[in-house]
């Protein structure tokens, strides 16, 4: 099933932060630093987000939740830009941080067995400002369409520093800035 | 005296009397369940409006078991305001669960994600199913996070539901605070009964 892994996931347990439950990128197929990445995140039953599912419900309840999603493809995203030499390579002093998408459509979903492949494009970086774009298909279906995702990079210190007030003050971007919204 | 008193063996001729003694006793019932109900060491809703809860609905979140992260809200309060329906969904912000305690290992921190699964659950809780379906995401129009979550915060989501712009499709707008009143993110999302895609 799909290509040759360009990061396995040993490789990506030790780049991204985040623990087992909610590490959502298992393969990467492909990465062009600077430009785009193939992300792959395999669906099972026995997933935490399905744990309070009964058995026989209907499928339409057993879809992936969004939310997971949208964190997978971000985690993609992440990758991309930690390989990425332009934007400063597995600097382990900064952090990548979303603060804002625009026009997310989802246009399908995906079920337990479902294999995501988030193709993800790095569409400009202006300063300490990420702005990606990409696509979510499931084998030849996309189910979803990411208009804009747009991140931050930040002091690692400052994200971690939970013990001072500094994280709690931390303004992680700025609505101006970015854009408008409602 | 106006309307009819209900009775175990009042001797007054109807309709003045009824005796229902059944009746009476599933009253008693509900009356003792309330009073349990109210004096719970965690109640759904405490302090309501300081007292002024005219023209409120209170709705408990409900349980339609789908697949998802966490349970995103503790509570929701729904109003109606000028045809239009708005709601209050809290949580507190906690470390015990598994999807936090990844988020990350060495710092936890409420993934901004979360936020937009709290409000999807807001509104599958808030309008229930139709003809079997739920409301679900069929778009984000527009997200921003501006401040985190933390353990210990209470994460306050403050959503209006707006009429229908097509068929089956419906625009929330929310806004996301914490207890200190800081804007943590700003949401604008265009559900739909059903999934997309899904016969």
């Amino acid at each position: 099933m799909g290509g040759p892994a360009l990061l396995n996931y040993s490789q990506i347990s030790l780049i991204l932060p985040h623990g087992r439950a909610m590490m959502l990128v298992d393969r990467v197929e492909s990465i062009e630093p600077g430009v785009s990445i193939v992300g792959i995140k395999a669906i099972t039953g026995t997933e935490l987000c399905y744990k309070d599912v009964p058995n026989h419900s209907a499928l339409d309840r057993c879809a992936y939740p969004v939310s997971l999603l949208l964190e997978s493809f971000g985690q993609t995203a992440t990758l991309l830009w930690l390989r990425s030499n332009d934007l400063g390579c597995e600097d382990v002093s900064r952090v990548l941080m979303f603060v804002s998408a625009r026009d997310l459509k989802i246009e399908g979903c995906a079920f337990p067995g479902d294999v995501l492949k988030h193709c993800a494009r790095l569409e400009k970086s202006l300063h300490d400002t990420v702005f990606v774009s990409g696509e979510t298909w499931v084998g030849d279906r996309r189910i979803a369409a990411i208009g804009s995702m747009i991140a931050v990079v930040r002091p690692r210190s400052l994200v971690l520093d939970n013990a001072s007030s500094r994280a709690r003050q931390m303004h992680i971007g700025s609505p101006d800035e970015v854009f408008s919204l409602v | 005296m106006t309307g009819i008193i209900h009775s175990v063996n009042a001797t007054s001729p109807p309709p003045a009397s009824v005796i229902d003694p059944t009746l009476l006793t599933t009253a008693v019932d509900d009356m003792e369940i309330a009073h349990a109900d109210a004096g719970r060491m965690f109640p759904d809703f405490i302090d309501l409006g300081a007292g002024l809860i005219s023209g409120l609905t209170l709705v408990p979140v409900r349980d339609f078991s789908f697949a998802a992260p966490l349970s995103a809200i503790d509570h929701l309060e729904v109003h109606e305001h000028e045809g239009r329906l708005t709601f209050q969904a809290t949580k507190t912000i906690t470390a015990n669960d598994p999807h936090m305690e990844a988020h990350f290992p060495d710092f936890t921190i409420f993934p901004g994600v979360f936020i937009l699964e709290g409000l999807r659950q807001g509104v599958i809780s808030a309008l229930g199913e139709f003809e079997g379906l739920l409301p679900e995401i069929h778009s984000v129009r527009a997200l921003h996070f501006s401040a985190p979550l933390l353990p210990g915060d209470q994460m306050i989501l403050d959503a209006i539901i707006e009429p229908a712009s097509t068929e089956n499709s419906f625009e929330v707008v929310a806004c996301c605070r914490r207890n200190d009143g800081a804007i943590a993110a700003r949401l604008k999302v265009e559900f739909g009964y059903g999934r997309t895609g899904v016969a």
